[in-house]
């Protein structure tokens, strides 16, 4: 599933504890970080669970993964992985690209590979990623600027 | 074009298809058809997307999440859609499925508390095609600026479809972008930056460093 490339390695986080900032629910249960000669890149999975909360609302009639979710399942593979910088985590900056291709639904097993871009002097990073479903279908495509820090008030 | 009106909470949830607790607008405060609308969403520590935090975490940790605050702002827009084509006897018996975003920026953080007024105006409708454009505020603070979100017209019918695990016709490649990456690992490439600034950044280091 992963391609070997010679001088690579890997960590996995398990995400089973409760997290530590505001968030619909835990959007990623398995993190795997790959490190290898082309950059950093994270593999993420989450099976669709009805129970999850707010989804009883999407809808009440067929439980349909909210795209908005999809943002919120890199946001938190991306935090999770990446963790603190000076006691701040990342947090999206810009939404440059999202696209939402197919739907998820209940018992289908999202995986996630995200690309992180190096960090600017500005701290933030540009963060590539695409989703797919168990049957191999491209549910998911997002291009998202992330920075560290507080983001100033208006 | 349209005219002004209020909607409250009970028109709200019988406009949209979704329902408690994932009905992310409290209420329109203004709505001009074919044009624009103003939505408010109260956020309240008591939602589910603060049930699990533990104590202790410092205040940035409250911050209302992007995912919701995204929803609430499409939320918005798709009130605008279904009253509108409600109001030109269009076809009803369509969907409208949110299929992509370009360019939301985040210019600030919304906490329990306050209340969100997302400002949306029908931009363009392409074929098939919604598109609308945005901000979103909290009092006199622009928090997010929305260049364009685009929604898709679907027969309700071919939604329903895609349930089943054919999945003919979508995309598969998974090939790479080009990337000029080199580093090696996460926290080492957190390191990089505090190791090798820039001249520019340790100018800044040194400044603050010394108060």
């Amino acid at each position: 599933m992963i391609a070997s490339v010679g001088r690579e390695d890997m960590e996995d986080i398990i995400v089973n504890d409760s997290l530590r900032f505001a968030a619909p629910f835990r959007c990623v249960e398995h993190i795997r970080i790959v490190n290898c000669e082309d950059g950093l890149t994270l593999h993420a999975t989450k099976v669709i669970d009805p129970t999850d909360p707010y989804l009883s609302g999407h809808f009440p009639d067929l439980t349909i993964f909210p795209g908005v979710f999809i943002i919120e399942s890199l946001c938190q593979t991306v935090t999770l992985a990446l963790g603190e910088l000076e006691g701040l985590l990342p947090q999206i900056a810009t939404l440059r690209s999202v696209r939402f291709l197919a739907p998820l639904f209940p018992g289908n097993r999202m995986t996630m590979r995200a690309t992180i871009g190096p960090l600017s002097v500005k701290k933030t990073f540009e963060v590539d990623a695409q989703c797919q479903r168990n049957d191999g279908v491209m549910v998911a495509r997002l291009k998202v600027k992330f920075r560290y820090g507080e983001i100033a008030r208006a | 074009m349209g005219r002004s009106r209020v909607l409250d909470h009970s028109k709200i949830r019988a406009i949209l298809p979704h329902g408690h607790p994932m009905v992310l607008v409290d209420q329109v405060i203004s709505l001009k058809l074919g044009a624009s609308i103003i939505g408010i969403k109260a956020i309240t520590g008591s939602e589910p997307c603060y049930h699990s935090l533990p104590q202790g975490l410092g205040p940035e940790r409250y911050a209302y999440p992007i995912s919701l605050l995204v929803e609430s702002f499409g939320q918005t827009a798709a009130i605008l859609w279904l009253e509108s084509i409600k109001s030109f006897n269009q076809d009803l018996d369509r969907v409208l499925m949110f299929t992509s975003v370009r360019n939301l920026r985040i210019e600030g953080q919304a906490f329990p508390g306050n209340i969100l007024r997302h400002v949306v105006r029908l931009d363009n409708i392409v074929g098939d095609n919604v598109f609308v454009e945005g901000e979103t505020w909290v009092e006199d603070r622009q928090i997010a600026i929305i260049e364009s979100m685009i929604a898709a017209v679907r027969p309700r019918s071919v939604v329903i479809e895609y349930a089943t695990p054919s999945g003919a016709g979508m995309p598969r490649d998974l090939d790479d972008t080009a990337t000029d990456m080199r580093f090696l690992s996460s926290r080492q490439w957190l390191a990089r930056s505090e190791n090798s600034p820039s001249p520019r950044a340790s100018r800044k280091e040194e400044k603050s460093s010394s108060t």
